[in-house]
């Protein structure tokens, strides 16, 4: 931890330390920290999806059964606002929700592989399966279907305002590009956007109302929630796997191929102070960062917004800070092609899982640049 | 041969459409963290019970199949089902295209640590073969885990003789066409029901639309499938060794059937000048290119430049020190319209 008083790049560099590793039946395909930082959860390819740390850094991992099983491969899995509940998805075409300690909760059928799951800050939940997109509310269960998105659904997130008082929206991404849903309506949707595209991956910075989306030609976009002006993101990309917002949305991170691009409104010349989509298009504010040979798998910044950490098919975890360097800060050699990884809501660690089946966890310290081995 | 992997630094030439081109350079990723790949078949043609037989049989007892149609006789192997979802990534280039299911199902496939002997996709009658080859060959995250092993079509004798008979082509839609040029196996059913004449008219008929596959003049009761397993046609390094092997071009009866184009050339070719050639060849017969195999001797180079891909999706690197090595370059083209004279030309202004 930073002393009181001190900025972390004055006197120390973040620096992580393997803590503990946990081992899973087969690949680990999503991990999650709940939003108190409390407990983690992570799903396999196995099936079973378990939360496996409770407490703090120091306190072991508990022996843990499943708290759901998906035969054939849990894809995704998301944690309730409050923590009290975990949904997760698989391949059993099954969106199982649980209680953490109680572990009651609902099981639904779905059209297929359920591939997307998310929860909105009032209770709503909603899964994807195939171009079926479903929701219901915590309180009364009942689910409703959206109307089918033109392509197959790859990524749903939720918004916490489209305008102050107006409830949560849903952004759908797919194939056929993004919609955005209202939970109260009738299922249509109420606005829509890059319909030409294959959107492989967007993130909604709930707060900052600001949507990403990136796609299978490369591209990547930026908008407001709803209607209204957006941005394509400069630089020529592979296939987008992964985005992720800084806190405050004022830098946008993307995993292609084995490269991180990252854009910062701060280096953008053409930039007023703001938002990063008002500079996002402008070459100054684009870096690109060769990373994982083999594939960048997952990319995220650390809840302080400064920290970038990504894993990739060559193993390695590494920490970035793109504004000082294009080298990483650090790379840990985890010895399994790594698939995704979350940080701890306190930023004070992160988790990654592994295509072995090794869920690790690390633990950010931080160190006076001449003691770094 | 290494199979790293990174996209070439520059465009081929201004205005390409170009989906992807992949450098399979040497060194250039970690093999520590490297796991073996799962072998993926494509099985497709006529006969949807024959199809399914040896799909059935590839994938036993550790594999597992993945289709968009229901079988219709019960199946030991573990059955996928997949709705097809093809998703162009230009809108303005009819081959620049991709099946966006089996991108997002074959990387979750392969990646678990479920035994699994090989994946097959079992594709219909008259389903776009080389776009399920383009999209296999496309995505780096399929090339990590998974590897198209070969394409198994199955060809009705009764019906392919029939149609002999009646002067008509071999297959009975473009997409059958496609798909018997593409083929690396032609399993041809109901051969015992033919006359040896028929069947010797159909045998001919089909090494004239692809001289490239091996051909079975079996039940498929009667077939080995493992035989028609470890071809690894699309590698490079199997591109290399089958280099040196005769190969009678076939120019085809009907401009608008697929035919086969050899272009042979003695000496060294200029390497910027190659990659124009690539270019200028994607660039005005991607689409109808449904199989490019080559190896070129370039000046300055130790080795020689192999070369593999479907339609606008062409991977290439160098030659193994253990391949059979040769001189000179050899470039086979299988596809329709293919201009055999202006290529060759082309190529020919490639000479340093």
């Amino acid at each position: 931890m930073k002393a009181a008083g001190q900025r972390t790049d004055d006197w120390a560099r973040p620096w992580l330390e393997a803590e503990a590793s946990d081992a899973f039946t087969d690949a680990i395909t999503a991990v999650s920290w709940a939003p108190s930082g409390d407990a983690l959860a992570a799903g396999s390819l196995g099936g079973e999806v378990r939360i496996v740390a409770g407490g703090g850094h120091e306190a072991p991992a508990p022996a843990s059964s499943p708290i759901a099983l998906h035969p054939g491969g849990a894809l995704c899995l998301a944690w309730s606002h409050d923590s009290a509940w975990v949904a997760s998805g698989g391949t059993d075409a099954r969106l199982v929700v649980r209680h953490r300690r109680m572990g009651t909760g609902m099981e639904v059928e779905l059209a297929g592989w359920v591939r997307s799951v998310a929860w909105s800050r009032d209770g709503w939940l909603a899964a994807a399966a195939g171009r079926e997109v479903y929701g219901a509310h915590l309180d009364d269960g009942r689910w409703h279907t959206l109307a089918p998105h033109p392509g197959p659904v790859t990524a749903l997130a939720w918004s916490d305002r489209s305008s102050p008082g107006l409830p949560s929206r849903l952004a759908v991404a797919g194939v056929g590009g993004l919609r955005w849903y209202e939970p109260s309506r009738d299922g249509e949707p109420v606005a829509s956007r890059w319909e030409a595209a294959a959107l492989l991956t967007m993130v909604v910075d709930a707060a900052a109302g600001t949507v990403a989306a990136g796609s299978l030609r490369g591209r990547v976009w930026v908008s407001g929630v709803g209607p209204g002006p957006c941005a394509r993101a400069h630089g020529r990309l592979g296939p987008v796997r992964r985005l992720a917002w800084s806190r405050g949305a004022s830098r946008l991170a993307a995993a292609e191929e084995s490269r991180i691009a990252v854009w910062d409104h701060r280096r953008s010349r053409a930039a007023q102070p703001g938002r990063l989509q008002d500079a996002i298009a402008h070459p100054s504010a684009f870096v690109s960062l060769p990373a994982h040979p083999g594939g960048v798998s997952d990319v995220a910044w650390d809840p302080g917004g400064e920290i970038l950490a990504s894993v990739g098919a060559d193993g390695h975890v590494a920490l970035w800070k793109p504004d000082e360097t294009r080298d990483p800060l650090q790379r840990i050699d985890l010895g399994e092609p790594l698939s995704c990884l979350a940080w701890r809501p306190d930023g004070t660690g992160l988790a990654a899982g592994g295509e072995a089946g090794s869920l690790h966890r690390l633990r950010l310290r931080h160190r006076p640049p001449t003691s770094r081995p | 041969m290494s199979r790293s992997l990174r996209t070439l630094p520059a465009p081929l030439a201004p205005g390409v459409r170009i989906v992807l081109i992949v450098w399979y350079g040497e060194g250039m990723a970690s093999q520590a963290n490297r796991r073996a790949t799962v072998p993926i078949t494509v099985v497709t043609g006529a006969c949807e019970a024959t199809r399914w037989a040896i799909a059935d049989a590839l994938a036993s007892p550790d594999g597992v199949v993945v289709s968009a149609h229901a079988p219709p006789v019960s199946v030991g192997a573990r059955v996928v089902d997949v709705a097809e979802e093809t998703f162009r990534t230009n809108p303005d280039c009819p081959c620049c295209a991709v099946r966006f299911d089996l991108l997002s199902v074959i990387p979750v496939l392969a990646c678990s640590h479920r035994p699994l002997t090989r994946i097959v996709v079992a594709a219909g009658e008259d389903s776009d073969v080389a776009l399920v080859a383009q999209t296999l060959l496309a995505s780096s995250e399929v090339e990590r885990l998974a590897e198209l092993d070969a394409v198994v079509v199955i060809v009705d004798g009764r019906r392919a003789s029939a149609r002999l008979a009646t002067a008509q082509p071999l297959a009975g839609s473009a997409g059958a066409a496609d798909q018997l040029a593409l083929a690396d196996h032609l399993v041809v059913t109901g051969s015992e029901d033919l006359t040896a004449d028929a069947l010797a008219a159909v045998s001919s008929e089909l090494r004239r639309c692809n001289p490239l596959s091996l051909l079975w003049l079996t039940e498929a009761s009667e077939l080995d499938t493992t035989r028609l397993t470890g071809v690894r046609s699309f590698d490079l390094a199997t591109v290399a060794q089958r280099s040196s092997r005769p190969v009678p071009p076939a120019p085809p009866l009907d401009p608008d059937q697929p035919g086969t184009v050899v272009i042979e050339l003695a000496g060294d070719l200029d390497g910027d000048l190659l990659r124009g050639w690539l270019g200028r060849l994607i660039e005005h017969h991607g689409h109808d290119l449904l199989r490019l195999q080559a190896v070129f001797q370039v000046r300055q180079s130790a080795s020689r430049r192999v070369c593999s891909g479907v339609r606008t999706t062409i991977a290439w690197g160098d030659e193994a020190a253990s391949a059979p090595g040769g001189s000179g370059s050899r470039a086979l083209l299988v596809g329709r319209r293919l201009d055999a004279d202006l290529v060759r030309t082309w190529l020919a202004e490639a000479r340093a």
